[in-house]
């Protein structure tokens, strides 16, 4: 047996995936364990789930396979002051310390982490590789073509390459800092969203602009090639080596200062948003068509936050010149720890792929599941009323029929989803013909403002009647946009009309019917689908109930959350939620729990719980989103190394120093100038603090914090006055100098008449460079 | 055995990865950068232990 543990932390999308015998065993991302969207925190209870799942324990791990490069990351880093310098130091200065302290030392760390019975060495992979190698080995093709789009990994933004059998390549990069999902951020932070979490909204927003910018950004922001590759000028953008995406020079180009996130939303954020919409797809077609002609694969694989744009995907898919597309569904970071793990499996220790057909995902189905057992437990220690329905067909007909009345229900079945989409594991599902349903899911489930319309799950066998795709058309993770069929559109009334083109209310926009399923058309017709077949399990079997009832293989499928939490993971969270919001039904696996029937429901107060902190508005926005990035603005939240605790042994620690800090300067005053009264006190100072401190630390403890809160605040302050020297001392120099000769390693400079900017990788590396982390 | 197989059986450590990326990339002049900045880290790794107050002070 051989056990691979993949792992991605400490940027964002923590999270833990087991390999045993090449078979996923388990995946999770530490934020369901955790309940901190997007958390970055070494996945420690993530990485517990998985081996418990496989009943193995840290000891039983032959690799731990990391999903990058810290070294290379770190080179990076340093290359991108060294071209802004003396610009950068708030940058710099707040960079530094997790890098100094955590990041760079990340073998140790992990080993730290997973502790002393760990002996599996520890394997790094590029970050891009990582993506691919999540894209292509777990996909259902032979051989595919792989493209890769995300903000940044080491160098790579974006990479081309081929899988064959076992075995993946990347031929073609482009680098740092010219970055597609840098250029959709920067316009997620522009249009007032928050950086890797709110782009999903931009391009929820999309639809409701007109895409009157797309001129003046191929003008002045990006350089777009025929075959796809591109330049970006610096000069409008500051994430490289700031602590913001834009500066002032983008916010004249596109008439005024980022949005803050409470001020309404304006048409020109609109047009802004499907601008840069247009402009990614436009970027991602001729990528793709790139990607084609120079491997000649009829397939496609993707992953990469960018290919998390189903709107772009559905357009490839539809315009471009593959025959198929298969994504990862945990395309961002999160599917890094996949993608590691299987590379160690296939492409180093040279095993082959089983080819099937078939995808080896498993529906995404990779997280916990809970016992029968579990879940009574938990809803009897909550006085919860329920019934248990062990009769399948009997609990699917009174669910079908609780959603044919109008009914929300929450849906918790199986194992968890690995990915940011629910599934149909952890879903809130709805009738999609009902016009109230989306209000009603907005207002009282999510407690948002929603101008975005819900996803729908469709049968598959229907959904060519339902949306315009071929006949069966394949898209079992929600990553495809497709267009409502014509038949199932509905004529627009003048005044519906009128609403739809200008009433500043993007809620009364949306709301209005332009089809028979009006909670998953959004206003320009599209529809983000998830087909429905054998791999999902009981879910098909509910819609295929629902469609007998209705004739509607359709339901609305959004994840089992409150807005502002992860998606729920136990069925204590999933009771929870049911009982904060306005869902109407919970079904756990067999167990059904109605609203109506729940003692004291009446009385629990739904919504977001009371805010203690003032919100940020205005400045204080801007400040966290800066404060939030940790060293720059695409260098997110990072493990800073603990700083000391109060425990007996720190402060013996701290009394056996301070102690002979003190005899040490009694012993060389008594040299120096003879045994006075004050070398005597000096010493037995010393003595009495090492004995209390070794005796009795609980005396100590009181001058150990005070000896901390006096001086942590001066070493805070210093230590920065030491990184802006180096800075300024140091990088200042060599950076001026390396301008003289004109090295511009960032190749900001706009390259002079260039055919192309993609670059050739450096090829495929040793067997040994694996092992490092550069 | 495959060739990676055989790599993983030996040992690496930080120092041999940071000498391999400047080796391999050349870029011998980030040698004193990167020195200065693993002086500042070592005196970060105390800071974080009992000894912070007097590595305070010394700052």
């Amino acid at each position: 047996m051989t056990a691979i543990l993949g792992l991605s932390a400490f940027f964002h999308d923590s999270a833990a995936c087991l390999v045993v015998d090449g078979e996923i065993v388990a995946a999770v991302q530490e934020e369901r364990f955790t309940r901190i969207k997007n958390d970055a925190a070494f996945p420690a209870r993530s990485i517990a789930y998985c081996l418990e799942t496989a009943g193995l324990t840290t000891k039983d791990l032959d690799y731990v396979a990391f999903y990058d490069k810290p070294l290379l990351k770190f080179e990076r880093l340093l290359e991108t002051y060294l071209s802004y310098a003396p610009a950068g130091l708030a940058s710099f200065s707040s960079a530094m310390p997790p890098w100094l302290t955590t990041k760079l030392f990340l073998r140790r760390v992990i080993r730290g982490e997973l502790g002393s019975a760990l002996h599996a060495p520890i394997v790094f992979l590029d970050h891009h590789e990582s993506h691919a190698a999540s894209a292509f080995f777990p996909s259902p093709f032979a051989d595919a073509a792989i493209v890769t789009v995300d903000g940044v990994g080491e160098w790579s933004t974006t990479t081309v390459g081929a899988g064959h059998g076992r075995t993946i390549a990347l031929t073609e990069e482009i680098r740092f800092p010219h970055s597609l999902g840098l250029l959709y951020s920067a316009f997620t932070y522009y249009c007032g969203f928050a950086v890797n979490s709110g782009e999903y909204k931009l391009m929820g927003l999309a639809p409701y602009g007109v895409p009157r910018y797309v001129d003046t950004i191929l003008q002045h922001l990006i350089d777009l090639k025929p075959d796809g590759s591109f330049w970006m000028d610096q000069a409008y953008f500051q994430y490289a080596a700031g602590l913001r995406m834009t500066n002032d020079r983008f916010h004249a180009l596109f008439g005024g200062p980022p949005r803050s996130p409470e001020a309404p939303l304006e048409q020109r954020h609109m047009d802004l948003a499907a601008s840069i919409q247009k402009v990614t797809e436009e970027a991602l077609l001729r990528i793709g068509r790139h990607a084609h002609a120079v491997t000649g694969q009829r397939n496609l694989v993707m992953a990469g936050g960018v290919a998390l744009n189903c709107v772009a995907n559905g357009r490839l898919l539809r315009e471009g010149p593959f025959e198929r597309i298969w994504i990862q569904p945990a395309a961002g970071d999160a599917g890094g720890a996949l993608g590691a793990a299987l590379h160690v499996w296939h492409q180093l220790l040279e095993h082959p792929r089983r080819e099937t057909g078939e995808d080896r995902q498993q529906g995404s189905y990779l997280g916990p599941a809970y016992t029968l057992d579990d879940i009574r437990a938990t809803l009897d220690a909550r006085g919860a009323v329920y019934e248990r329905l062990t009769d399948e067909p009997a609990l699917l007909d009174r669910v079908a029929g609780h959603l044919d009345d109008g009914q929300i229900v929450g849906w918790f079945q199986g194992r968890a989803e690995f990915g940011p989409r629910a599934l149909g594991a952890r879903s809130i599902l709805a009738d999609p013909r009902s016009v109230d349903t989306q209000a009603q899911l907005n207002l009282k489930i999510k407690f948002r403002e929603g101008f975005r319309p819900f996803a729908p799950s469709v049968l598959r066998e229907h959904v060519s009647e339902w949306f315009q795709t071929r006949p069966g058309e394949e898209s079992p993770y929600m990553l495809m946009v497709a267009p409502v069929a014509e038949s199932r559109r509905v004529a627009l009334s003048d005044e519906q009309a009128r609403t739809m083109r200008e009433d500043p209310d993007l809620i009364r926009r949306v709301n209005v019917p332009r089809s028979v399923v009006p909670a998953v058309t959004h206003v320009d017709y599209s529809a983000r689908i998830q087909t429905i077949d054998e791999r999902h399990g009981r879910l098909q079997r509910l819609m295929q109930r629902f469609f007998a009832r209705t004739g509607c293989p359709i339901v609305v499928n959004t994840s089992f959350n409150l807005s502002w939490e992860p998606i729920v993971l136990t069925p204590a969270e999933a009771y929870h939620t049911f009982m904060h919001s306005e869902m109407d039904l919970l079904v756990l696996e067999d167990y059904l729990v109605l609203k109506a029937n729940q003692p004291g429901a009446a009385a629990i107060v739904r919504g977001r719980p009371p805010v203690t902190a003032r919100p940020a508005t205005g400045w204080r926005w801007h400040w966290r989103q800066l404060t939030a990035s940790e060293g720059s603005a695409i260098e997110p939240v990072g493990g800073h190394r603990r700083g000391p605790d109060d425990s007996n042994r720190s402060i013996r620690q701290f009394s056996g120093i301070g102690a002979a800090l003190l005899i040490v300067l009694a012993a060389w005053r008594a040299w120096d100038a003879g045994v006075t009264s004050g070398v005597v006190r000096t010493g037995v100072t010393g003595l009495v603090l090492g004995l209390l401190g070794l005796l009795a630390p609980a005396v100590v403890r009181p001058l150990y914090r005070l000896a901390l809160a006096v001086t942590a605040p001066v070493g805070a302050v210093v230590s920065r006055l030491i990184l802006a020297a180096i800075y300024y001392v140091i990088f200042t120099p060599v950076a001026v100098g390396f301008r003289l000769v004109s090295r511009d390693e960032l190749r900001r400079q706009r390259p002079v008449a260039s055919e192309t900017h993609w670059r050739r990788t450096r090829g495929p590396r040793a067997a040994r460079d694996y092992l490092r982390q550069s | 055995m495959s060739e990676f197989e055989k790599a993983a059986a030996g040992g690496g450590g930080f120092l041999g990865d940071l000498w391999e990326l400047l080796r391999r990339e050349k870029k011998w002049w980030l040698i004193p950068l990167v020195i200065v900045l693993l002086a500042v880290a070592g005196l970060m790794a105390l800071a974080s232990t009992a000894a912070a107050p007097f590595i305070y002070t010394l700052f």
